[in-house]
């Protein structure tokens, strides 16, 4: 008889002891909404390609309107596909909801994309895209539409009269094929035999620079040369200084390096195609998360791109883009010779 | 009927205690969320808010301390006399080695200024003539820009002797460098005449402005940004998707003010907006925060009190169930003690222990079950005796001997022809047999008890001849009314044998019945020898106090009257019963006390 006095402190015990098992799964319900983590993964983090890195920001300011909290890998060096692979393969052993990924290889990271998909984890591919069905959306520059911007502005350069050549960088990469696309939309109603065909400078600017030295000897009337990535634009601008003949051949170039912009103020770049890689990073995240919290996503989304000539460089919209980035109190800056 | 309606009532005692628990822990619970949801709500917002003004002012004037640094520079660098003399031309006149001599001590004048302060970036001046001259050496303009088109240049030249500041920009003027920066200009004026030498610039390093702005955090999404007067972005963190109109910016909104704090509401979602205004440049510092952010404050708050009201509430109807459950166990056996009880089963021990009122309850129950099982046992026990009794007044009402003596005296009379007398015995001698035999209910009429010891007496009187006289003087109106029967035939008995007998002269009995104050008194009286005081200790007197001199009968008259007296108190309780007077050589006088006991319909019919 005397053991059922004990009972209400029993029942209280059992009942604080339950309420101790459920409190961690209890407390998440009660906790906001949000901030759960998302993996990125780049093709660098090296600190040195200043676009991933206003991609990075992108990502970040992103990640702060729409409350995640982002994991920001990748390799060393743009073109390490395996470290690459490695690293994808460890984010998908930690589960997480949603990846964003930005393929170095167009096949090689399919398999391991398709494994993470398996298990449910959600991926958006940024920049380059992935063989696959699996990502459900693709965030990227609208290279077919910047491919037509700087083909009009060689269409509105150079006479149509005069041969004008493509310069790309590697045959069969995504980027390649689409700007070339748009470029030749762009030049569609002049005479093929005068578009010198496209020529690969293997992303090397001494290729480009070497290209360009020999079509000009073979086409002394060249009017005019689409480079269509940065080495491209770098290398053919480099020889157009060096042969001064800037101002019979011009040049419209893709990216904003520092020696772009050099030669986009000195008259040897014509124009300057330049992407948006905050917007990127930025619809990126966006794009993940809206997927993670399965609102409808559109498997597409580009960024446009902004072409930026002479004149026009230092507004207050261009300025941003071609200088992204605002150094630090004591960084140098005064120099980028290289 | 009976157990479903129990069964209810069972229920319902808990179902009222975990209602009332749960309704005084909900109640509580609610009220005192509603309570500090309130004020957390209205002081995380006017926290918020004045936090955020306090800080927007802040940045403002930390910027300001910039921009005034930068119009001092400006200020010393225009009013020195070398700058004054070499771009007013009065240097033109010297050789070119003085000349770059004062060019020297103008750069090197401009370098000290500029190493005052790191965040300094260039200071450059320029002259209507297009000469320039910076404030270091080695620094080579950008060939590929031209000054005079410069914004900055322009924005001098527009407002003369007032120092003009640019939003931030890209400066270009410097070859090899595209710094972010804020640029300040003026005009250089002849100090007297105001006319106008050329311009200078002080450029600070934006850096600065992007760090200090930067890393203020206002709450989790919450941000600054700057917008000079005309509206253009010196800062913003977003500037981009600003300029690609992925998202917009209310600046229309923040140039309407200047000061304070107001609320926007668009798609992406209520924010407060906190402005101050730099009295120095017209910008508009402007602090923006997010009033989904303390609304979520707020609902996680919310939340949890919802939860622990849960808890509370679970808690209050466990602990309800279980002290109910406390309660009503025992108050459930009680009740089937009581069922017990109700069935005829006395012999039940309560099993209740609680120490409560309940448990008192069931103690109290325990012994008032005793008690009545005793007072049930004494009530046999006194039925049994009663039986016993009136068995044993029968017996001794007509006794063999008796019977002998009065039909000795029928013989002796029918011998002497008297054939009245043997009437008159025999008709007497058989209603008093009649109505011993009857066994018809315990209490009979006063009426007949009278007849009864009238018969006995005609009986005896008839036996005795002279020497036994009689009376009976009864009020009519206690006729009706009940007494035990066979009480006054031994009082009669006692009176004949005790009294009269042993008198010479004979003697007379009286038996008289009247109403006393509520008692009925019938007194049986008679003249004879009386009583002897030593006798009297034999006489049973324990209930009887109001005795004088008792006179104890011999031992069969003695047992008639305990008899007599015992019945009485049986039936009647210990006020009731007889009471003796008696003296030595006047005569014994015995009174029967009795309650008034109307007769009923039952007894009339027998």
């Amino acid at each position: 008889m005397n053991a059922n006095r004990w009972i209400p402190a029993l029942g209280l015990l059992a009942f604080l002891t339950l309420v101790a098992m459920v409190w961690p799964h209890v407390r998440p319900m009660l906790e906001p909404r949000g901030g759960e983590t998302v993996y990125v993964v780049l093709k660098t983090t090296g600190p040195q390609m200043e676009f991933w890195q206003i991609v990075r920001a992108g990502l970040q300011a992103a990640a702060l309107e729409y409350d995640v909290e982002p994991v920001i890998v990748g390799p060393q060096w743009e073109k390490d596909v395996d470290h690459q692979i490695e690293i994808l393969a460890e984010v998908i052993e930690r589960n997480p909801r949603g990846i964003l990924l930005a393929a170095s290889d167009f096949n090689r990271l399919v398999p391991l994309a398709e494994q993470a998909a398996a298990r449910g984890i959600t991926i958006v591919t940024l920049d380059s895209a992935l063989n696959s069905d699996v990502p459900v959306s693709f965030v990227a520059t609208d290279n077919v539409s910047a491919g037509m911007k700087a083909g009009r502005e060689i269409q509105r350069l150079v006479p149509t009269h005069r041969p004008v050549a493509l310069v790309s960088h590697i045959e069969g990469v995504a980027t390649a094929i689409e700007r070339e696309e748009g470029v030749r939309t762009a030049l569609a109603n002049r005479d093929p035999r005068l578009i010198l065909g496209t020529f690969y400078s293997q992303n090397e600017p001494d290729i480009a620079y070497a290209i360009v030295l020999e079509l000009v000897e073979r086409y002394p009337d060249l009017g005019g040369i689409v480079a269509m990535n940065e080495s491209s634009t770098v290398g053919a601008g480099r020889a157009l200084r060096d042969l001064g003949i800037a101002d019979r051949v011009h040049l419209v170039g893709f990216d904003n390096s520092r020696e772009e912009i050099e030669f986009l103020q000195q008259g040897i770049v014509k124009a300057l195609v330049v992407q948006r890689p905050f917007n990127m990073g930025y619809l990126g995240i966006r794009t993940l998360v809206q997927a993670i919290r399965r609102q409808p996503v559109d498997p597409v989304i580009h960024t446009d791109a902004v072409l930026v000539r002479r004149d026009d460089m230092f507004t207050e919209e261009n300025q941003k883009l071609l200088f992204p980035i605002v150094q630090g109190r004591y960084a140098e800056q005064s120099s980028f010779a290289e | 009927m009976k157990a479903v309606a129990a069964g209810t009532r069972r229920r319902r005692i808990q179902t009222t205690i975990a209602l009332a628990f749960g309704a005084i822990v909900l109640g509580t619970a609610i009220l005192m969320g509603i309570l500090s949801y309130s004020f957390t709500e209205e002081a995380v917002q006017r926290t918020s808010r004045d936090y955020t003004e306090q800080l927007v002012t802040q940045v403002q004037t930390n910027i300001d301390s910039y921009i005034t640094h930068m119009q001092n520079i400006a200020e010393v660098v225009q009013l020195n006399e070398q700058v004054q003399a070499y771009l007013s031309g009065s240097v033109d006149d010297l050789s070119p080695q003085q000349r770059a001599q004062v060019r020297a001590r103008i750069t090197s004048f401009l370098n000290t200024i500029s190493r005052t302060r790191d965040d300094i970036s260039l200071i450059l001046i320029v002259g209507n003539g297009g000469e320039v001259l910076t404030h270091d050496e080695a620094i080579a303009l950008n060939p590929a820009a031209s000054i005079t088109d410069q914004r900055w240049y322009r924005a001098a030249r527009a407002q003369s002797g007032r120092p003009a500041v640019s939003p931030s920009h890209v400066q270009n003027i410097v070859a090899g460098e595209f710094r972010w920066v804020i640029t300040l200009s003026r005009t250089i004026n002849n100090p007297d005449t105001g006319v106008e030498y050329g311009v200078m610039l002080v450029d600070l390093n934006f850096s600065v402005i992007n760090e200090l702005v930067s890393r203020i955090g206002l709450g989790k999404r919450g941000y600054l940004f700057i917008v000079d007067p005309e509206g253009r972005i010196v800062y913003h963190p977003r500037q981009e998707l600003i300029y690609s109109n992925l998202e917009r910016e209310h600046i229309d909104l923040v140039l309407q003010h200047a000061g304070g704090s107001f609320e926007v509401g668009d798609t992406r979602g209520v924010r407060i907006y906190s402005v101050s205004v730099s009295p120095n440049t017209g910008w508009r510092i402007v602090g923006v925060n997010y009033a989904a952010e303390m609304v979520r404050n707020r609902d996680t708050i919310a939340r949890y009190y919802v939860f622990g009201t849960l808890l509370c509430v679970v808690l209050a109807l466990v602990m309800s169930v279980i002290v109910s459950h406390r309660l009503s166990r025992p108050i459930l056996r009680l009740r089937s003690s009581m069922q017990a009880v109700e069935r005829g089963d006395f012999d039940i021990a309560v099993d209740v222990s609680s120490q409560n009122e309940i448990g008192d309850l069931a103690r109290d129950f325990t012994i008032m079950v005793a008690q009545i099982k005793e007072l049930m046992r004494r009530n046999a026990d006194e039925q049994e005796q009663k039986r016993k009794s009136e068995l044993m007044a029968l017996q001794n009402q007509i006794t063999p001997h008796f019977l002998y003596n009065t039909l000795d005296s029928v013989i002796w009379m029918a011998e002497g022809k008297q054939h009245a007398n043997v009437v008159k015995t025999i008709s007497a001698l058989a209603r008093m047999l009649r109505l011993s035999v009857s066994r018809g209910s315990e209490l009979i009429s006063i009426q007949d008890e009278i007849d009864h010891a009238r018969n006995y007496l005609t009986i005896q009187k008839i036996r005795y001849r002279d020497k036994l006289d009689f009376s009976i003087e009864v009020d009519g109106e206690i006729m009706r009314l009940r007494t035990p029967k066979v009480i006054l035939q031994p009082l009669v008995e006692n009176a004949i044998y005790h009294g009269i007998k042993n008198k010479e002269s004979g003697g007379r009995v009286t038996v008289t019945g009247s109403l006393h104050d509520g008692e009925v008194l019938l007194r049986v009286q008679d003249d004879g020898v009386g009583m002897s005081a030593e006798r009297h200790d034999e006489v049973p007197v324990s209930a009887v106090g109001v005795l004088t001199r008792i006179a104890a009968p011999p031992r069969r008259g003695r047992v008639g009257l305990r008899n007599v007296h015992e019945r009485i108190q049986l039936y009647f309780g210990p006020k009731y019963g007889l009471s003796f007077e008696s003296e030595q050589g006047a005569g014994t006088s015995v009174t029967v006390r009795l309650p008034v006991v109307e007769a009923n319909g039952d007894d009339d019919e027998r």
